[in-house]
C-alpha cells in the first residue's frame, strides 16, 4: 500500500468508525487521498458514500480520525466546506427552481462573484443553457446530474467530491462531463474525488484510487502502481474445459493463485518462464483445445476485480 | 456575512415554498377554515363575540393541523428526502439552517392564518382595531408556535414526514380533547381565559358570559403554559438538530 506524506494528502482518514446501531458501516478505514483526480471505487453497501458523508461533517465519526484540508471533518466541517464543492448521489434539487434560480442561490451561499456571467459559462458547460430557465421537477435524472455538477463546481472550489457523477448520463455527456473534470484540474488545479461504479470512466481521469469493501480499505495507490501490482504475472486462459485445466494448474508450484472468471481460467504465477512452456504440455495431455492465453495488463476493473472484486 | 447568509437561505425557502403547491393548500385552508365557520354563527345582535369565539375552534384546528403538516415537510421531509444533506454541503452553518426554514415557514403560515382570521372578525362584524383582535390574535400565535415547535421536535425524533405530520396533529388534538375546551392547556381554553379577562378590562364584562371569574393568574398560566413549551421544545430541536443530527 503506498502512503503519502500527511502535506500531500487532502484527505486523510485514519482508523476511521462509523456504525448505524449495530451495523457496521466503516470500519477501521485508513484512507489518504492526494491533490489531483482520484477514484474512489466499492460495490454496493461498501461504504462510500458514508465515508462522504463523515468527510463533510454530516455523519460523526464513531471513533479514529477524518480530515479533510488537515482539518477536523467533524469539528471544522463549516471551514472545509467553504472550499469545497460537493455533488452528491441524490437529486434533492427544488423542484419549483429553474437550473439558473437554483445556482444564483448557491452562488449567493458561497460569495461569487460576477455570479450571472459564471453561472450562464457554466451552464453551457455542462449542456443546460437551454434548460436554464426550466423549473428542475421537469429535467431529465441525466439533466439533474449535470445540474449536480455545476452546482458543485460554481465556487471554483480547491477539491471536489463528487458521488456518482456519471450516473443516468448519455455517453456523450459523460465525454464532455470528464473532459470538464480534466480541464479544472489542469487549468485550476481543482482536485476531484470521483466516487462510481464505472471503472471505464475512472480509467479516463483518475491517477489514484481507493478500493474499499465492507467498510474497509482494500487498497489504494496511485492506478500505475496498482495496475503493476494487480496485473503483474496474472494471465488469462480460454480453454475448453476450465474446471479440469483449473484442477491441474492448481498442482503446479510456481501457481501463486488461480480462479475461473466466466469460461476463462485466471492464474497469477512466480516464474512466466516456465509457466509459458507448462501450459501447451497441461492442455495437450489432458486433450483440451487452448483457445486463448492472455497476459493481463492492468485496468482499473481487473486492479477492482482483484481486489474487491470477490476473487 | 453570517447575516447575509442567513437572510440567503430565507430568501431561498421563501421561494421553494412559493413555487410549490404549499402555498395553495395553505390558502385552501384558510378559505376552508373560513367557510366552516358560517355553521357557528348566529345572526342575532349583540353575539358577534360569542361568533367569533365560537367559529375561532375551526380556525385553530385547521392551523394546527396546517402548522404540523407544513412544519414537518420543511423539517422531517427535507431530511428524508435529502434536501438537508445537499444545504449542509454548503458552507452554510447549522444554526442558519435551522432558523431559515423556521423564519420562512412562520411567516407565510402567520401571514396567511393571520390574514384568515383577521377575514374571521371582519365578517362577524368586529373591527381590526379592537383591542380584542390583538388578544385573539396572541392567542392564535401561542397556538402556531406550539403546533410547530411539536411538529418540529417530532421531525427531530423520527425524521419522517407522515409520522411527524400524524404524532404532532394528534398530540396538539389530543392535548385538547383531554383538557376540554376550557382547560388552561387547550386552543380553546387559552383563547378563552384571554377572551374573557381583555374583553372585561377593555369592555366592562366578559363578552361571553359571566358564569366563570377569570383572574390574571389563569390567564398567565394559560399563557406561559404554550410560550415554556414552545420555548423548551425548540431549544431542544435546535440543540438536536445543530450538534447531534447525522444526515446519512
Amino acid at each position: 500500500m503506498v502512503a503519502l506524506g500527511i502535506a500531500a494528502s487532502i484527505i486523510q482518514a485514519t482508523k476511521l468508525v462509523k456504525s448505524f446501531g449495530k451495523s457496521l458501516a466503516i470500519n477501521q478505514l485508513d484512507l489518504q487521498v492526494p491533490n489531483g483526480i482520484s477514484g474512489f471505487v466499492g460495490r454496493n453497501g461498501a461504504g462510500k458514500t458514508t465515508t462522504i458523508g463523515v468527510l463533510l461533517g454530516l455523519l460523526k465519526p464513531g471513533g479514529g480520525e477524518a480530515t479533510v484540508f488537515g482539518l477536523d471533518c467533524w469539528q471544522d466541517s463549516f471551514q472545509i466546506r467553504r472550499r469545497l464543492g460537493v455533488m452528491h448521489e441524490i437529486n434533492a434539487y427544488p423542484g419549483g427552481f429553474t437550473a439558473k434560480r437554483l445556482l444564483q442561490h448557491v452562488a449567493r451561499i458561497y460569495g461569487v462573484t460576477q455570479a450571472d456571467q459564471r453561472i450562464a459559462q457554466l451552464l453551457a458547460e455542462v449542456g443546460l443553457a437551454d434548460a436554464k430557465d426550466k423549473p428542475i421537477k421537469a429535467y431529465s435524472a441525466g439533466m439533474t446530474r449535470r445540474l449536480g455538477l455545476a452546482q458543485a463546481l460554481l465556487s471554483e472550489p480547491e477539491f471536489a467530491i463528487l458521488d456518482e457523477p456519471t450516473a443516468n448520463i448519455d455517453p456523450l455527456g459523460r465525454i464532455a462531463l470528464l473532459e470538464k473534470i480534466k480541464e479544472m484540474n489542469k487549468d485550476h488545479g481543482t482536485g476531484f474525488l470521483i466516487s462510481t461504479h464505472i471503472l471505464s470512466d475512472l480509467e479516463k481521469v483518475c491517477s489514484w484510487l481507493s478500493i474499499i469493501d465492507g467498510g474497509r480499505l482494500v487498497d489504494q495507490g496511485s492506478v500505475t502502481d496498482l495496475a503493476a501490482k494487480y496485473s503483474a504475472n496474472v494471465y488469462k486462459i480460454g480453454v475448453s474445459e476450465p474446471a479440469v485445466f483449473l484442477a491441474k494448474l492448481q498442482e503446479l508450484p510456481i501457481v501463486k493463485k488461480a480462479w475461473i472468471e466466466g469460461d476463462n481460467v485466471f492464474c497469477q504465477v512466480q516464474d512466466p518462464t516456465v509457466f509459458y512452456s507448462e501450459i501447451p504440455k497441461i492442455a495437450s495431455n489432458l486433450n483440451l483445445q487452448l483457445k486463448n492465453f492472455q497476459h493481463m495488463v492492468g485496468t482499473l476493473e481487473e486492479i477492482y476485480t482483484r481486489t474487491a472484486g470477490g476473487t | 456575512m453570517a447575516q447575509r447568509t442567513f437572510l440567503s437561505l430565507v430568501r431561498w425557502e421563501l421561494e421553494e415554498y412559493l413555487s410549490l403547491p404549499v402555498l395553495a393548500f395553505l390558502v385552501a385552508s384558510a378559505i376552508v377554515a373560513v367557510l366552516a365557520q358560517s355553521n357557528t354563527v348566529s345572526p342575532m345582535p349583540g353575539r358577534a363575540y360569542i361568533n367569533l369565539y365560537n367559529g375561532s375552534d375551526t380556525v385553530m384546528l385547521i392551523m394546527t393541523i396546517g402548522a404540523g403538516a407544513f412544519f414537518a415537510r420543511t423539517y422531517a421531509g427535507s431530511i428524508s428526502r435529502g434536501e438537508t444533506k445537499i444545504m449542509l454541503s454548503y458552507p452554510i452553518k447549522r444554526w442558519q439552517l435551522f432558523f431559515s426554514k423556521f423564519t420562512a415557514m412562520f411567516l407565510i403560515i402567520f401571514v396567511i392564518y393571520g390574514a384568515t382570521y383577521s377575514m374571521h372578525f371582519y365578517l362577524d362584524g368586529i373591527a381590526l382595531s379592537e383591542p380584542m383582535f390583538f388578544v385573539t390574535l396572541l392567542s392564535f400565535l401561542l397556538q402556531l408556535m406550539l403546533a410547530c415547535s411539536f411538529s418540529i421536535a417530532v421531525s427531530m425524533v423520527t425524521k419522517s414526514e407522515i409520522m411527524s405530520i400524524l404524532a404532532a396533529v394528534l398530540l396538539l388534538m389530543g392535548i385538547d380533547s383531554v383538557v376540554g375546551t376550557q382547560g388552561y392547556f387547550s386552543a380553546q381554553g387559552r383563547l378563552y381565559y384571554l377572551f374573557q379577562y381583555y374583553g372585561e378590562l377593555t369592555h366592562g364584562s366578559p363578552p361571553l358570559g359571566d358564569q366563570f371569574i377569570v383572574t390574571a393568574n389563569d390567564v398567565t398560566v394559560a399563557v406561559l403554559f404554550p410560550a415554556v413549551v414552545t420555548v423548551l421544545l425548540l431549544i431542544g430541536s435546535y440543540v438536536y438538530f445543530t450538534r447531534y443530527l447525522e444526515v446519512d
